[in-house]
């Protein structure tokens, strides 16, 4: 039976590996923390996507590459699904220690808030992102990869604003990219409540379920 | 017959000991700080240029400096400089005329709002504020945005000057412009870099002696106003005007702004026991540098400069108070 489908990123891979397993799918998935990727343990070479040391993750990169037969796994023509890129929880907290908000409007909720503007926003990406966003352009060419944006499962300040931007990078590089809240989302635009994992942080297996038939339909993998 | 009251005067108090004899590098006694600070005084820098150095050589001497608008956690130095994050206490930008101060010390105390500053788009539709326009590299997205950041800067400032205990305030000029319509006055003249100047509107004013005072202690009392126990510390940038409008020579017209600054700081400082005056002006400028610390254009100060002045400035400043039972508000700092 061949591979269905690849699933490479960091803790919001798992919920979409879980459901595509739940579907049927026969997947292969390698995935380590966003601390990891966050700190650029990866870089893009003559075979593809290059791993740092990222612990287990490692393993299981090495036994695709030798099941495919192909050092660089994107070159298999199997569909991709990544969450590289974001790793959220390990950019926006920071960017808050000092009370800043990057949404204008959010300087009135709370006398002690500080407005960082838009410039400063992309060059603060930047500063984190760069490479992640060089090496999703790079991987792109492979035609096969898809980046999933991740579940938004609260709404916290900064939040939705580096979500949003981050998005607009890599639709701008020419990334292919999902955002599962487009189908999911609920009227408060957070993930409804029996999609969301017990941590409070993390989607469920049922979520990713759901954005793995959001793809099929779309006809994206 | 009385001796002459020069007789028991001490060395310091003439040219030839205190100066001639005892050369650039000889030169001591220049200021002695009234005040007992505690040692864990807090100190907030604001002004022209010159006062970004105060911060910096007050934090290499481990003494508090509150920086109380600092860039968003995980900045790199080098970003946090290009958005002027950590040049004054607040992003300020220079404040060069106490004009300005006072505009600053209106918004902390409330007397006028955020959305009172003017703002100008360029023509790729970016907008800056005209109080501070050069605080961000491109400007700001929208005039909401815009607007946010001023009130940022606003808090602050407010929450700097209820923090600290030592204000230090670097005059810079006394050249400037105004808007007829409204009255505020601009950081620089509208069209240079920023704005689009329109002579029925924009006037040059060159601020006299008794405006420059009157501004100042209208600012100060307002500052005093949030912290009763606030401490102000004048000085006067040695830095030269880069250009005048006044219509005199620049050379001129430079020593007739330094001088009526320094003036108003002296005649401040004489006069109300929580202001002071530090000598960096004359450190630098004075006959006995020879124009020493000036790199080449005779304008900019030198690293050196700044480390003499700021070695004068630590000789004479007095932390030898006892340190608050709880300290500095460490949460501030």
């Amino acid at each position: 039976m061949g591979i269905d489908l690849i699933i490479l990123g960091d803790s919001h891979s798992r919920a979409l590996a879980e459901g595509a397993r739940n579907l049927g799918l026969n997947i292969r998935d390698v995935t380590f923390s966003g601390a990891l990727w966050h700190s650029g343990r990866f870089r893009y070479g003559k075979s593809g996507l290059v791993l740092g040391a990222v612990g287990t993750a490692n393993a299981a990169m090495a036994s695709l590459q030798k099941e495919l037969g192909l050092s660089d796994i994107l070159k298999a023509g199997i569909p991709v699904l990544t969450t590289m890129g974001f790793h959220l929880g390990r950019l926006v907290p920071p960017f808050g220690w000092h009370n800043h908000c990057a949404e204008a409007g959010d300087l009135h909720q709370y006398g002690q808030a500080l407005h960082a503007s838009a410039g400063f926003l992309h060059d603060y990406v930047d500063a984190f992102r760069a490479k992640h966003l060089k090496v999703l352009r790079q991987l792109s060419k492979s035609r096969t990869l898809i980046v999933v944006a991740p579940p938004v499962t609260f709404s916290r300040a900064n939040y939705s604003v580096f979500r949003d931007h981050i998005k607009q990078r890599l639709i701008g590089a020419g990334v292919t990219l999902f955002d599962p809240m487009e189908d999911l989302a609920g009227g408060d635009g957070v993930l409804p409540a029996d999609l969301i994992a017990s941590d409070g942080t993390h989607a469920n297996s049922l979520y990713g379920a759901r954005v793995i038939e959001a793809l099929q339909r779309r006809a994206m993998i | 017959m009385s001796k002459s009251p020069y007789q028991s005067l001490p060395a310091q108090a003439f040219w030839r000991s205190a100066v001639a004899e005892a050369g650039l590098f000889g030169l001591a006694d220049l200021w002695k700080s009234p005040w007992i600070l505690p040692a864990d005084a807090v100190f907030v820098t604001y002004g022209s240029c010159f006062a970004q150095h105060i911060s910096r050589a007050l934090l290499s001497r481990k003494l508090n400096w509150l920086n109380a608008e600092p860039a968003p956690g995980g900045t790199s130095d080098g970003l946090a400089r290009k958005y002027n994050y950590g040049i004054f206490s607040a992003r300020t930008g220079n404040i060069y005329t106490a004009a300005q101060m006072l505009t600053w010390a209106r918004l902390a105390a409330g007397l006028d709002q955020a959305d009172s500053v003017e703002l100008w788009t360029d023509a790729q539709g970016y907008v800056h504020d005209l109080l501070r326009p050069k605080i961000e590299p491109q400007g700001f997205a929208d005039a909401s945005a815009a607007h946010a950041s001023v009130e940022s800067t606003r808090r602050a400032f407010l929450r700097s000057v209820r923090d600290s205990d030592v204000f230090v305030f670097t005059l810079g000029l006394t050249e400037g412009w105004v808007n007829l319509e409204t009255g505020r006055s601009y950081a620089i003249c509208p069209g240079t870099s920023v704005g689009t100047f329109n002579p029925d509107i924009h006037a040059f004013r060159n601020y006299s002696y008794p405006e420059i005072m009157a501004d100042l202690e209208t600012a100060f009392d307002l500052l005093r106003g949030i912290n009763p126990d606030l401490k102000i510390l004048l000085t006067v940038s040695p830095v030269p005007l880069v250009a005048s409008a006044s219509g005199h020579h620049v050379l001129t017209a430079t020593q007739y702004s330094k001088s009526v600054l320094r003036a108003v700081a002296g005649d401040l400082a004489q006069h109300a026991g929580h202001i002071d005056y530090f000598p960096s002006y004359e450190i630098i400028a004075a006959p006995s540098g020879r124009g020493t610390f000036f790199e080449p254009n005779m304008r900019s100060v030198a690293q050196q400069g700044v480390d003499f002045v700021m070695s004068h400035f630590f000789r004479g400043l007095n932390v030898s108070g006892p340190a608050r039972p709880s300290g500095p508000d460490a949460a501030t700092l």
